[in-house]
């Protein structure tokens, strides 16, 4: 029997599989705050973060998008690696104004491989002049409007560095912040610098072509989904941002409507027409998003930038190269050669 | 908007001739539908006829040969690492006597493969509510079908070989039993869950896909047959408090006695995710451990060693299919997982106060569960306060499983597992 066993074990430590789920231990970072309601011209000004003031970031790896999240909590101050800790409201004035802003206690916040954040209705305890109320917000590391401003976040970079943007609106704080929109930024550096692999693939760009002259614009790209990331272009906002120069900058808030028997398309106010059609690609959903519009008065040309396109609840985001021909009246944009994913 | 793989998924049964055996002229119809084959266009016209009949069910009543699933393609951008899941219904109301399999993925690389392979038998009865032949992505598959998803017993894995053929030891055959589609129901389909770990550290896109034969052992040659064993008596012993690891030994003495002398071929187990560690002890019939010399370290209880650690709730491992483990009568597999419930790397587990003040969930009841931790949740029934919970066992995602899993057949007179000689 001994003999058997023994056998038996030597096969059996030979197929005993090595984890596969690579552990990402919890990262701490110091918040930057800013809070503006951009409509009413409002700054404040936000108290930088005090000594032990960290949030604590657990991570919770899935390939799947709904799962595919991290928890945030207040650090302990003694023990920020590893313990939660309690809320720290940070002090802001605004001209004759002041009040306090706090992060909840534990709050799940969906991230994708590229490092892109996104949390809807995240309560924020915001106090003012006596006055308090938690504000849903929704915060981003992609696009949000807030006051007719269009900002956008940053996701977590190879330093670990990102940036949310969130919007909300209170009626229950006094003014200058009742009934406006609310921007609260908030921006951080992870350590230590989480591994993002495991986490739910994240839609990404490729085959960007695009022309700017002064009479024409135009920008065609593909946006690779995730096979399973939920892509609704007729109810979300379409964005696209090209810069920093030639700057381009699109905000479609009303979504696309159907447009064919598969595509999406619709003209902004400028009289920019943006067309989304589905492409059939082995293994994976694909949609080719094309752009035209009016020229660009100022075609001065920086060698490399940035595009980034939000459609359909989707966010990608690359760098690219921009080319101006000699006599400056064209600039041809192509992806960049090293592909950089936001 | 529901995923639509491009690449086509194709699952076929292939049957044993009444009376012949390959000798006798048989023809495997799945190996004539073979992509990666030779070419077949002249008999395109023959092939597309038999796999009609056999779909319109002609050959019903004749023991099936094959099954044949073609799992779809995936594109795996640079750097990538995906865990896809597919689950596929082979319709059957008799078990389908499984002897060996053969996993060939294709378009890997160097530096693009799978890091697993493995192949669940769903044990449930509630067939009906898995998303049939759609590829999703999940750690673990641990999210998708109904609520007794985790009823499912590893039958077939694969490692990172682009081809690979693996043999039950001979003369014993794997039994993979049809399930019902609703509870109470009559047996339907066999329901195999494929889960696959795809990496990419390429600086290239690259388009993968899978194909699983389980070919049925012959019936002649077959003297014994293994049978799903699954046994999660452990999870009363789950109960992890807020900021906490815990070990379910310390609570239950969770364990499964062999009845006979008995052959145990892959064990494996079963966690969540936060389940940091299974193992499992063999024990003698005196009560001892009686793990192999060499045995591996459990790495959340450093310097014990035991026959059997899981380490990873996506990828548990398990022991070998080809070479089963003798275990005697009297003698027992005594198992337990180790949990981190917000103490080390795993989020804490967020649940729906129900008593002020009592940290809510306990063994047997759930918290219900919510994403933000405050005082008045809308997730919360009542708008309860959403507060860190207990880690405890449970049907949702976000609960905890502690299980051991294997297929046991009875060993041959004398304790011994060959029995490829038994008349």
């Amino acid at each position: 029997m001994i003999v058997r066993a023994v056998l038996a074990f030597a096969f059996l430590v030979a197929v005993t599989a090595d984890a596969h789920m690579v552990t990402i231990f919890p990262s701490t970072c110091a918040v930057t705050m800013g809070l503006s309601a951009p409509a009413g011209g409002v700054v404040a000004d936000v108290a930088a973060p005090a000594a032990g003031d960290l949030l604590r970031v657990m991570y919770d790896p899935s390939t799947s998008p709904t799962l595919s999240r991290v928890q945030v909590c207040p650090a302990d101050p003694i023990d920020p690696a590893n313990r939660c800790g309690a809320i720290r409201p940070r002090p802001f004035t605004a001209g004759p104004h002041t009040g306090s802003i706090a992060f909840p206690a534990f709050v799940g916040i969906q991230l994708l491989s590229s490092g892109e954040l996104r949390r809807a209705d995240l309560p924020m305890a915001i106090t003012l002049d006596g006055t308090s109320d938690s504000v849903a917000m929704d915060f981003t590391s992609g696009f949000a409007m807030a006051g007719g401003t269009l900002v956008v976040g940053a996701p977590i970079d190879a330093s670990g560095a990102f940036a949310l943007v969130g919007v909300g609106r209170s009626a229950a704080l006094s003014p200058p912040l009742a009934d406006v929109d609310l921007l609260l930024t908030l921006s951080c550096t992870l350590a230590p610098v989480p591994d993002l692999d495991q986490f739910a693939l994240a839609p990404r760009l490729s085959r960007v072509a695009g022309l700017a002259t002064s009479h024409a614009r135009t920008l065609t790209m593909v946006l690779e989904a995730n096979s399973i990331l939920p892509a609704s272009f007729d109810t979300t906002p379409t964005t696209l941002r090209l810069g920093p120069a030639p700057a381009m900058e699109l905000r479609l808030d009303g979504g696309l409507a159907a447009a064919g028997r598969k595509g999406f398309a619709a003209t902004a106010f400028d009289g920019s027409r943006v067309s989304v059609m589905p492409l059939r690609r082995p293994g994976r959903l694909a949609y080719r998003i094309r752009l035209r519009g009016p020229g660009i008065a100022d075609l001065t040309a920086a060698p490399e930038g940035s595009l980034v396109v939000e459609s359909g609840g989707l966010i990608a985001r690359t760098a690219v190269a921009m080319r101006p021909n000699r006599a400056r009246t064209r600039v041809r944009v192509r992806l960049a050669r090293s592909r950089g994913q936001g | 908007m529901v995923p639509r793989p491009s690449g086509h998924a194709v699952h076929t049964i292939g049957h044993w001739p009444s009376t012949t055996g390959e000798a006798a002229g048989y023809r495997d119809p799945v190996r004539m539908v073979d992509p990666f084959g030779s070419p077949m266009t002249r008999r395109l016209p023959v092939l597309l006829v038999l796999v009609a009949l056999v779909a319109g069910g002609v050959a019903e009543g004749r023991d099936r040969r094959t099954i044949t699933v073609k799992v779809p393609r995936v594109s795996l951008p640079p750097g990538s690492d995906l865990e896809t899941c597919y689950f596929v219904k082979v319709p059957a109301t008799a078990p389908f006597a499984l002897g060996s399999w053969r996993v060939a993925h294709a378009g890997t690389k160097s530096r693009t493969g799978a890091r697993h392979f493995l192949v669940y038998l769903y044990t449930g009865e509630r067939l009906a509510e898995f998303p049939e032949k759609t590829l999703l992505q999940s750690r673990g598959c641990i999210d998708l079908g109904p609520v007794d998803r985790d009823r499912r017993v590893l039958v077939a894995t694969a490692g990172s070989n682009q081809k690979l053929v693996r043999t039950l030891p001979k003369g014993v055959a794997a039994e993979l039993a049809p399930v019902a589609d609703a509870p109470g129901g009559a047996p339907a389909a066999i329901g195999l869950l494929i889960d696959t770990n795809w990496g990419n550290a390429d600086t290239k896109t690259h388009v993968v896909s899978t194909r699983l034969v389980l070919r049925a052992a012959k019936p002649k040659q077959v003297r014994r047959t293994a049978r799903p064993l699954s046994d999660r008596t452990a999870e009363a012993g789950i109960l992890v408090p807020p900021f906490s690891e815990g070990a379910t030994e310390n609570l239950v003495d969770a364990r499964w006695t062999a009845p006979a002398d008995t052959c145990v071929l892959g064990l494996s187990s079963q966690m969540h995710r936060r389940g940091r560690c299974a193992g499992v002890d063999l024990l003698g019939t005196d009560g001892q451990t009686k793990n192999p010399t060499g045995s591996p370290e459990n790495l959340c209880a450093p310097g014990r060693r035991q026959l059997f650690v899981g380490l990873d709730f996506t990828d548990p491992g398990a022991l070998g299919f080809s070479s089963a483990l003798a275990v005697g009568a009297g003698e027992a597999l005594r198992y337990g997982c180790w949990l981190d419930n917000g103490a080390r790397s795993s989020p804490v587990r967020l649940g729906c106060e129900e008593t002020p003040g009592v940290v809510p969930g306990g063994v047997g009841h759930p918290a219900a569960p919510c994403s933000l931790a405050m005082p008045h949740s809308p997730d919360c029934p009542g708008q309860a306060a959403c507060v860190p919970a207990n880690d405890v066992a449970g049907d949702s995602v976000d609960d905890e499983v502690c299980g051991i899993t294997a297929l046991v057949y009875d060993a041959a007179p004398g304790g011994d597992c060959d029995v490829s000689g038994l008349p």
